[in-house]
């Protein structure tokens, strides 16, 4: 039987996927890149974690889910982190959830593409859809990210290759241009290569904000090779319609004023006549859905601290700084694998406290909680609404049963909140 | 000529084709050696040889001139798209989706690109463009054209 899906491996969440199922397996996956095929895979492997565990032990669902409940209502300070890889509909439930624990709210996000999120809607910058991109944008710009080796069908399925109504020709009718610290693989598609030095991004814009606006400064500042910047400068002042797709290369050493830069140079961009936006690069399939309905439910977009009853928020105060202090007791992870990859303070901090893992993997972090919660793999098994990077809600078309005990994040924290 | 010289020279059509007609699509690979019953004939036997040993550096030079080693792959796609004989055949390709039939010369299927038609490539009769683009926008250089 050959049904449609929506990839859940990454933010582009390609809606074009066809998979050959027979008898409850999957016999082939068309049109998804290898990451989207290794997370339909993932469902079907060793790794996968299907029963209930509570100290090493397999139990009940039940007995999972009273444990989860009793451990968050007694945490002095608890932390749900996570809701970067589950559906609008979970994160919705966690928000609920960490409100009735007075708990604090974070995931991955707040070291990732959240501010990023964040400050285009504060500003109130809307990015335009994928498909506008797609019909329009004759000038793409990666600056920071490498989409090659991160989100591999971002130039084939919208940015780049398709032909679009005023991109006759795909790629020809469009110029590429690729910033980064060092060559990458997605500058072999690219028209303009600009290396520079690491932090330098802030600089650049400037730099070429001030091309834009007629007053040259010198490419040395940036530390821009100025052949490759000044065929850039003729090719943008050709451009009609320019997006640039950004990546966590512009957070240099958590600086934020690249962001900021970015933001500043689409304005002058637009104001000489051109069109222009920008787009975050986010990885995680729902980062974009987890802080707009963190954004929706509580105005701020991630690291809130429900500990007072209502909801507070400091950017300096996220997750990683809280875990390194060792605030937490009990912290509840969802869809992410934090012992993995947080830095050794938290890791330290993380260890001492007590973690629930809701996770279809038995990752690190799963293998080390006290607690595992086998949850379906989102997209695969499990249904609901997820948001593109440009913020397009799509609706996720499972095709497996969930396997051995897992179930939807959805209904797992249901269960627990009930539980309550 | 060298190649019309050691067909029949009968001219009898039973390929459908006068014999230097038949030579000229045999380098264009429109038709096979199989196609005239006569070269296989005893008396032939001797410039069928011939002929094959002629003809093998074309017949090598098209079959392996695009290479595509799944190994370096990651599916991105940019090849399916970026085809022109692929968008001919499956229209929706143009705008970025997955290649849905059968025709195609590019398919991603299991994470990794496929060559699924190669005859269908412009580089093959009767086009022979030297199209290259499939190679150019490769991210992880899977494919070479030699």
């Amino acid at each position: 039987m050959r049904v449609e899906a929506v990839c859940t491996g990454c933010s582009l969440l390609c809606d074009d996927i066809v998979v050959e199922v027979k008898g409850g397996r999957v016999k082939k996956v068309l049109h998804a890149c290898a990451i989207g095929a290794k997370r339909i895979e993932s469902a079907l492997e060793a790794e996968r974690a299907l029963k209930p565990l509570a100290g090493g032990r397999i139990v009940s669902l039940d007995e999972a889910v009273k444990q989860a409940a009793e451990m968050l209502r007694e945490a002095r300070r608890p932390l749900l982190y996570g809701w970067c890889n589950s559906v609008n509909e979970a994160v919705r439930l966690g928000l609920e959830l960490a409100r009735k624990v007075n708990g604090f709210f974070d995931g991955p996000m707040s070291v990732c593409h959240g501010y990023s999120i964040w400050y285009a809607r504060m500003k109130g910058i809307r990015p335009p859809k994928l498909d506008e991109v797609l019909d329009r944008a004759d000038h793409v710009v990666y600056w920071g990210c490498n989409p090659a080796e991160s989100h591999h069908r971002h130039a084939s399925r919208f940015a780049v290759f398709p032909r679009g109504e005023k991109t006759p020709e795909g790629v020809e009718s469009r110029s590429v241009t690729v910033v980064d610290v060092r060559p990458t693989r997605t500058m072999r598609i690219a028209n303009h290569r600009l290396i520079i030095p690491p932090g330098r991004d802030a600089a650049l814009a400037k730099l070429i904000a001030g091309e834009l606006s007629g007053s040259r400064g010198k490419p040395s500042e940036a530390g821009v090779a100025e052949e490759e910047f000044y065929s850039f400068i003729e090719s943008l002042k050709r451009s009609t319609y320019v997006v640039v797709f950004y990546g966590l290369g512009l957070y240099s050493a958590g600086e934020r004023s690249g962001v900021e830069g970015l933001y500043e140079l689409i304005k002058v961009l637009e104001s000489s006549g051109v069109k222009a936006a920008a787009i975050p690069m986010s990885g995680h399939y729902n980062m974009v859905g987890a802080v707009e309905e963190a954004l929706s439910a509580t105005g701020y977009p991630y690291a809130i601290d429900f500990s007072g009853g209502q909801p507070s928020f400091s950017q300096e105060q996220t997750a990683v700084k809280l875990l390194s202090k060792g605030e937490f007791d009990v912290v509840l992870v969802i869809g992410s694998d934090p012992l993995a990859s947080m830095p050794r303070q938290a890791v330290s901090g993380l260890k001492k406290s007590k973690v629930i893992a809701v996770d279809y993997q038995l990752s690190l972090t799963a293998r080390a909680a006290e607690l595992v919660l086998p949850a379906a793999v989102g997209g695969v098994e499990s249904g609901g609404t997820a948001t593109r990077m440009d913020g397009e809600r799509l609706e996720l078309k499972p095709f497996l049963e969930p396997a051995g005990c897992s179930r939807a994040d959805e209904e797992i924290l249901k269960m627990v909140a009930k539980e309550l | 000529m060298d190649v019309y010289k050691l067909l029949p020279k009968t001219n009898c059509k039973k390929c459908g084709h006068t014999c230097l007609a038949f030579a000229t699509k045999l380098i264009l690979r429109e038709v096979k050696l199989e196609d005239c019953p006569l070269l296989f004939e005893d008396k032939y036997a001797e410039n069928l040889a011939k002929l094959r040993e002629l003809l093998e550096p074309v017949m090598d030079t098209y079959e392996t001139g695009l290479k595509l080693d799944e190994s370096k792959c990651t599916g991105c796609g940019n090849c399916v798209v970026v085809c022109p004989a692929n968008v001919s055949v499956d229209p929706s390709v143009a705008r970025g989706m997955g290649a849905n039939s059968e025709e195609v010369v590019f398919r991603v299927e299991d994470g990794v690109a496929k060559i699924v038609n190669l005859e269908r490539c412009r580089r093959f009769p009767p086009d022979r463009i030297n199209c290259r683009m499939c190679e150019q926008y490769c991210y992880s250089k899977a494919i070479e054209i030699y």
